[in-house]
């Protein structure tokens, strides 16, 4: 067997490209003769030009851009005859114009072209090299043109996403400025993989990983969080020309094993043809958090006053702690409550209190420049560009910079011939903090102290000094933790097209996405102590590199035929190989040297050095057969055999079918006569798709392995606790949707509707094993979520005349996930480690708040203990049936029921657009509606006594004892306090642009004033409830742990062409 | 020409077939290591690495745990919320405690790991070094039985799915019949220097069996028996678990050194009459000078901790004497500990006190004997043991010294076992 990622086929594929290229100029030449085709395109009885279009001669490669004024113009040599000129754009129907070409060498051909409320016409891509219309689609498909994105205020592509595509919920979950970025696409639809969909750019699939580098001694809960910058933003938002959203396996069949998620596909610039132009653009971004919390302000304190830093032991956690005399100990002796609890001190003792905000948080700044270069002939074209942004985050001390070259030639062999090639280096780094989930995050830092210490306060050496015993001062954080991180990255592709005879294509296209991702981290020593040696108060260095390379590969070949006059044929074959390997290694150690900046300080190294290799491929076939009756009714049958390395021999080969119709009433004969302008289209659309989701396993998760150890006597192999399953399969996601596009009101008024059902099968799971069976857990096919929603979308223009346009947009998706076949009983099975908050659950959503909840009378009040405490519900936690004894009290286990899950249940977004002459507003709300976020934040600022709810405490206004009691120091925690409602309304974008047109050298000038979060309507109680400890993660959503809040951001761009 | 152009096109599609099959070159399979003598070795280093490595081990958390319930240690953050229950004690050890079920886990682990040993050591054809690997299989494996004896009611005998469990009396059985094996074993067939060469050592095969086997029989009440194997241990044989900066001692990495966790309790958490003498120079072995820190085997990440003390082994024979009414030799061997000095400890741990001067009486003797293994044996995991054979006063007693008697069996276990027997109920 050949491999065919070894070094020696790349060469022969080589070869055989410069093979097709010399025959290129063999294809036979015919008499042509030159001819100059040109003219004006505006919409339909008006005089606003239709901007962005292309004409193009059909069948030939000839064709031209309208510029902003609706003119277009190109060249072209052809045989004299009948041909039909077209016209394709964004937002306008299809137009035809049959015209001699003759004996003049000039043609004029002006359009008149209807608005495309519904974009039927738009060509869309369904697969590796596969287009349709969507007319023909049984599935929504949503594009984002390039206006909406480049004026998103945000540094990663995925951010233009977000509020603008049905059925997608996209969320920033760090505000750092390269903070991840996780989309879902109908929600979730896997528990061990990942969710995210497949990302595919200029037809290479790109890695959107999020890999820590530079957190590795900072997951406290072992939770196994995916925090920290997901690698789509490596791509550079200036350079896309639009993005087009697949939403579920419906639609994405083809894609085969990847696709269970959906696919989202960006398309890059490409050249446009005429003199050199040049595109330029630099913005300034300022930002700032949006909202600050509350602290204790109140200028007392529980216990007795130690010294003036407030050192003395009994001064530590004064809300919770044992503060009883050596005496009361002495006295009342033995294990038990008594020997933690006890009576809490009721004495206070005046201190000054702090707000530590404005030693973490700082205003921003940023800044972001661009600039492209095109132009070409009729055979070559070009597109170059090259950018460079840097933002500052708004916890001081943190950055990210990146700097990206992009290229693009196109050229057109002949006729019959085209070649397509780009290549895009990224270089993104970062300063970087600790992220959330653990104790020595700036946030975390700040909430797990009181608020007693003057945190800037500086020995005669000018050291930081101590806080709260075992803490981090959260300024030694801020200004000596030096936490970098910097990927290095390629993507390219050459794409070749033959169309050998009238209505055949081939194409072949080769991708590569390469990088290397290093990440450093560096704390120093503290001078000061006692700090927990977990949070390494003797320093600790680390280096870790992740390097990951892909190839992917598609042939595909596509032959479009009439069958009839009134039925025509397109039937695609293809094939997709796709390898990749990765190496990922990192060193530790701690017990710093000075001076040193790099590992080699470090004196002990304590972890041994590990690296992790994998290899994986992925092979798939594909077959689609299209037939298209008229414009009436389109038919879809497609398959996909898939195969992949990481799965079991058995189960390697997976088929994934398809089939959708698409209907459109509106052509039948009767429509136009009976509803006139009034209702203009009507299409109705059903579809049923399979696809897989590979990211489950990693490539040799199915091995049962022995890990390696070392101990002083000698090397040895441990046998994993985790045992692996040789016959594991991927999960199959089955999706069925039907929907209707409509428009009305001379296309004023558009209207698509959809239902979607998935149901994923075979879920992977790790589940947990007896332990006397030789294991902890295991992982294996069980169980399946079910995925259901409805996406509704309205779009409409209720003014629009020459001067003045609004444009409105309402986009309304539901989620309902749940469940089912995964057993564990009424409790399901943890999904968050470190404090198991979120469960799986048969019948609940994934991601399930399953915990303790207060003890209540029937009429709602609190039931409180003899105490006046608060205090968990008890009974028989196996059937959740509470128990009270003979004094009404709750007895037995600490029960628990599901408190709320991280899915919202819908979002909602409103989009205004304005337009004056050359003055445009843009407006869009975004709304997340429905979900729960698990506040930790709040448990700590509590307990140490930061928070307002400690302040009542401290003011009597609640008993001594409750934070104890609510914290989970008085009886378990009652966890119910800290499941909070996070649905919110924020105001996602407003953008205000000016265009000043010609001037002076310059073909126009732009100018917009961007704000993005302004502000956000909840009632959640900490920062934001957008934000995820967990970031990218599956499983773990509205996980509120040291996140760092999105900021609210002000950006002024301009832009200028010439 | 065309033509020339398809043909290049499937040629392309079909030279580029791929591989699938990709070896992991990151660990080998279980059946890999299992398969192969090279292998199998080495798995007698992952045997104990298993249970003395980390936070999760059966050792950190058997000394975690009896620590706990046994007053021996107290909770200093009691944000540390599993740590904390097992300090409460009674209902608040839930079946989902994190101590108690990594607890549970790593000696199930571990027993498989012994199970492994023994059922393949045919791989291995020298037959002194099969027997050798035999007989760490052996040792393991009794060892993780006889330790869940301590913590549980009932044990499982044997890794598998919906595995049997069976009393502690049956376990801590089938633990001494398992030493026995490994000792008939090595008396045939001594530990070839090539196998320590590979897995150290630090273990005292011989000593070690005999003292477990003295350890088990003692809790099962098999006076002679423990009284025999005791007698028989050389008192200057050390055996231990070795650690460094990568493989840290767990006490000490995980809570001791933090002073974030837990720490000791003052006088070994003894109060009342069993508080320690002044003058016992073990206090300043265990215990910082304010009394509050812990030091003893846990002093770095590099200090060793001993599979057991040998001073077990007269504390044995003193109980053994006092339980059998021979109170003139339970006193003798009762003074071997209270005047033994560091310098004769092979461990250096010496009391230097006078000698047994309380009545002359069984109750009285015991009592004694017990307050010395609660210094002497202190945080070695035994106490939950101790405490419940001398008739300590148990979770519902007054002055209760152990807030429980059995740890539930952890929900891990239920889930996917249907034989878990009943919670007890404290």
């Amino acid at each position: 067997m050949i491999k065919f990622y070894n070094l020696t086929w790349p060469r022969s594929q080589m070869l055989a490209f410069w093979l097709v290229c010399l025959c290129v100029p063999l294809f036979p030449a015919q008499a042509q003769q030159a001819y100059t085709v040109k003219g004006r395109i505006v919409e339909v009885g008006s005089n606003i030009p239709a901007i962005g279009g292309t004409v193009q001669i059909e069948g030939t490669n000839f064709g031209g851009f309208a510029d902003a004024d609706g003119y277009y113009s190109f060249e072209a040599d052809v045989v004299p005859g009948i041909y039909t000129l077209v016209f394709r754009a964004i937002g306008y129907e299809k137009a035809e114009k049959t015209y001699n070409f003759g004996n003049r060498p000039e043609i004029n051909v002006d359009f008149e072209v209807n608005t495309d409320i519904l974009s039927l016409d738009e060509v869309v891509v369904t697969g590796p090299s596969v287009t349709s219309s969507r007319k023909q689609l049984g599935t929504a498909i949503s594009t984002i043109a390039a206006d909406e994105i480049q004026n998103v205020g945000s540094q990663n592509p995925l951010a233009a996403i977000s509020g603008r595509v049905p059925g997608a919920q996209v969320y920033q979950n760090q505000g750092d400025p390269g903070g991840g970025f996780s989309v879902r696409l109908r929600g979730v639809s896997t528990i061990n993989g990942s969710s995210e969909p497949l990302y595919i750019v200029d037809g290479v699939i790109v890695d959107n990983s999020s890999t820590n580098v530079i957190n590795l001694n900072a997951d406290a809960m072992e939770t196994e969080f995916q925090a920290g910058q997901n690698r789509l933003v490596d791509i550079n938002p200036n350079d896309i020309e639009r993005i087009e959203v697949l939403n579920g396996a419906s639609a994405t069949a083809i894609y085969g094993s990847l696709a269970s998620n959906g696919v989202v596909q960006i398309f890059t610039k490409r050249g446009q043809k005429g003199k050199p132009r040049v595109n330029f653009s630099t913005s300034i971004m300022i930002s700032e958090l949006r909202k600050r919390l509350d602290f204790n302000m109140f200028p007392e304190r529980f216990g007795f006053p130690g010294d003036e830093r407030l050192s003395t032991r009994g001064d530590r956690l004064t809300m919770i702690a044992d503060l009883r005399s050596t005496a009361d100990k002495l006295a009342n002796p033995g294990t038990g409550p008594a020997a933690l609890g006890g009576p809490l001190v009721e004495n206070t003792y005046p201190v000054q209190r702090y707000d530590y905000q404005d030693n973490i948080f700082q205003t921003a700044i940023g800044t972001d420049n661009y600039l492209s270069l095109t132009g070409g002939n009729d055979d070559t074209d070009y597109f170059a560009s090259v950018g460079y942004s840097r933002n500052e985050g708004i916890i001081r001390n943190t950055n990210f910079q990146k700097y990206g070259l992009r290229f693009r030639l196109n050229h057109r062999f002949s006729d019959y011939v085209n070649l397509s090639a780009g290549a895009n280096y990224t270089n993104s780094s970062s300063k970087d903090m600790p992220n959330g989930n653990n104790f020595f995050s700036p946030i975390s830092t700040m909430i797990i102290i009181d608020n007693v210490w003057d945190i800037t306060e500086r020995d005669e050496q000018g050291n930081l000094r101590h806080v709260e015993q075992q803490r981090v001062n959260p300024l030694s954080v801020i200004e000596t933790f030096d936490i970098t991180q910097e990927t290095n990255r390629f993507i390219g592709d050459m794409q070749l097209s033959l169309f050998p005879v009238e209505g055949l294509s081939l194409d072949y296209k080769l991708g590569i996405d390469t990088y290397s991702l290093v990440g450093n981290t560096l704390q120093p020593r503290l001078p000061y102590e006692p700090v927990a040696a977990t949070f390494f108060p003797d320093g600790y260095a680390s280096v870790a590199t992740s390097n990951v390379f892909r190839i992917n590969q598609d042939w595909v070949a596509a032959y479009q035929t009439d069958i009839t006059d009134e039925l025509t044929s397109t039937t695609t074959v293809g094939a997709q190989l796709i390898y990749e390997n990765t190496k990922f290694s990192r060193s530790e150690g701690r017990d710093l040297a000075p001076f040193i900046k790099t590992i080699d300080g470090a004196q002990n190294f304590f972890n041994n050095p590990t690296e992790t290799q994998t290899e994986q491929s992925i092979w798939g076939y594909f077959l689609q057969q299209s037939f298209g009756y008229r414009d009436l009714l389109f038919l879809t049958l497609a398959g996909r055999i898939d195969g992949s390395s990481a799965f079991g021999k058995d189960q390697r080969n997976q088929f994934y079918p398809k089939a959708s119709a698409s209907f459109v009433l509106s052509e039948l004969g009767f429509w136009d006569g009976t509803f006139g302008n009034a209702w203009n289209t009507m299409k109705l659309r059903a579809s049923y798709g399979e696809a897989g989701n590979l990211t489950v396993i990693d490539p040799f998760d199915r091995f049962i392995v022995s890990d390696p150890v070392v101990l002083p006597i000698g090397g040895g192999f441990s046998p994993s606790d985790q045992l692996g399953q040789p016959d594991i399969k991927p999960e199959r996601m089955k999706e069925f949707e039907i929907g209707a596009d409509m428009s009305f009101l001379n296309s004023r008024l558009a209207l698509s509707f959809t239902y979607y059902e998935q149901e994923i099968e075979d879920l992977v799971l790790n589940v947990n094993v007896s332990p006397s069976a030789g294991g902890r857990s295991i992982i294996r096919n069980a169980g399946k979520m079910e995925n259901k929603g409805v996406e509704l979308m309205l779009t409409g223009t209720p003014v629009l005349s020459n001067n003045f346009g609004w444009d409105v947009s309402l986009i309304y998706s539901t989620y309902d996930n749940e469940l089912s076949g995964i057993g564990g009983g009424r409790a399901g099975f943890q999904v968050r480690g470190g404090g198991g908050t979120q469960s799986a659950i048969d019948g609940q959503p994934l991601g399930t708040f399953f915990a303790n909840f207060y003890a209540r009378n029937d009429d709602g009040t609190l039931l409180l203990n003899p105490d006046g405490l608060p205090q968990v519900e008890r009974g028989d936690d196996e059937t959740g049936t509470p128990q009270k004894d003979g004094n009404g009290q709750p007895t037995g286990d600490p029960l628990r029921k599901v408190l709320g899950d991280p899915n919202p249940d819908y979002t909602l977004s409103f989009i205004n657009d304005f337009r004056y002459k050359k003055l445009g507003l843009r407006v869009q709300f975004d709304a997340v509606q429905g979900f729960e976020v698990y506040n930790w934040n709040k448990i700590t600022s509590n307990n140490v006594g930061a928070s307002p709810l400690s302040e009542q405490e401290l003011r009597g206004e609640l008993p001594r004892g409750w934070v104890a009691a609510v914290g989970g120091f008085i009886g378990p925690r009652i966890q119910e306090e800290h499941v909070e409602d996070g649905s919110f309304i924020k105001l996602r974008e407003i953008a205000l642009t000016y265009d000043l047109g010609k001037v002076g050298l310059f073909n126009n000038i732009g100018v917009a004033l961007v704000g993005r979060n302004l502000f956000s309507i909840d009632d959640y109680t900490g920062y934001d409830p957008e934000t995820n400890s967990a970031g990218q993660s599956s499983n773990v959503r509205g996980d509120d742990f040291g996140n760092v809040p999105i900021p609210r951001t002000y950006q002024m761009k301009v832009s200028a062409s010439f | 020409m065309k033509l020339s152009v398809y043909i290049l096109m499937v040629c392309l599609l079909i030279s580029t077939a791929c591989d699938s099959d990709f070896p992991n070159p990151n660990a080998p399979t279980n059946e890999e290591v299992l398969t192969s003598a090279e292998g199998l070795v080495r798995l007698v280093v992952g045997a104990q690495h298993r249970y003395t490595i980390g936070g999760t081990s059966g050792l950190y958390t058997s000394i975690s745990a009896a620590g706990l319930t046994t007053n021996e240690l107290r909770v200093i953050n009691a944000g540390n919320a599993q740590i904390a229950a097992l300090a409460n004690g009674g209902d608040n050890v839930a079946p989902n405690n994190t101590v108690v079920t990594n607890l549970w886990t790593n000696l199930n682990l571990l027993r498989f790991i012994g199970e492994s040993l023994v059922e393949n050591q045919d791989v291995i054809v020298d037959i002194d070094r099969s027997n050798a690997v035999q007989i760490f299989g052996h040792l393991y494996q009794a060892y993780a039985i006889g330790t869940m004896a301590q913590f549980w009611e009932e044990v499982v005998l044997e890794t598998k799915e919906e595995a049997e469990f069976v009393t502690r009396d049956q376990g801590l059985q089938r633990a001494i019949t398992l030493l026995d094996q490994a000792a008939d074993l090595l008396e045939s067939s001594p530990i070839p220097s090539s196998i320590t060469a590979q897995v150290g050592g630090n273990i005292d095969m011989e000593n070690a069996l005999k003292a477990l086997s003295a350890r088990y029989n003692l809790m099962l009440g098999n006076n002679a028996e423990a009284l025999a194997k005791a007698e028989e241990v050389d008192l200057t044989s050390v055996s231990q678990f070795l650690f460094n900066e990568i493989s840290p001692n767990p006490v000490f990495r995980s809570s001791l050194i933090t002073n974030n966790v837990y720490d000791v309790n003052p006088d070994f958490g003894l109060t009342g009459a069993l508080v320690p003498d002044p003058a016992d120079e073990r206090i300043d072995f265990y215990l910082t000078p304010n009394g509050e820190n812990g030091k003893g085997f846990f002093l770095s990440d590099g200090s060793p901790i001993p599979l057991y003390l040998p001073a077990e082994m007269t504390l044995i024979k003193a109980e053994v004497h006092a339980r059998e009414n021979r109170l003139t030799e339970a006193v003798e061997e009762l003074d071997n500990i209270l005047t033994k000095t560091a310098a004769d400890d092979p461990l250096g741990v010496g009391a230097n006190l006078p000698g047994y001067s309380g009545p002359d009486t069984q109750e009285a003797i015991l009592l004694e004997i017990y307050r010395n293994r609660a210094i002497e044996l202190y945080m070695t995991g035994l106490k939950l043991e101790d405490s419940r054979r001398f008739d300590r006063p148990g979770p519902n007693d007054t002055n209760a010294e152990r807030n429980r008697n059995y740890y539930p069996y952890p929900v891990t276990e239920r889930d996917s076992n249907p034989n878990t027997p009943d919670n007890p109920p404290v």
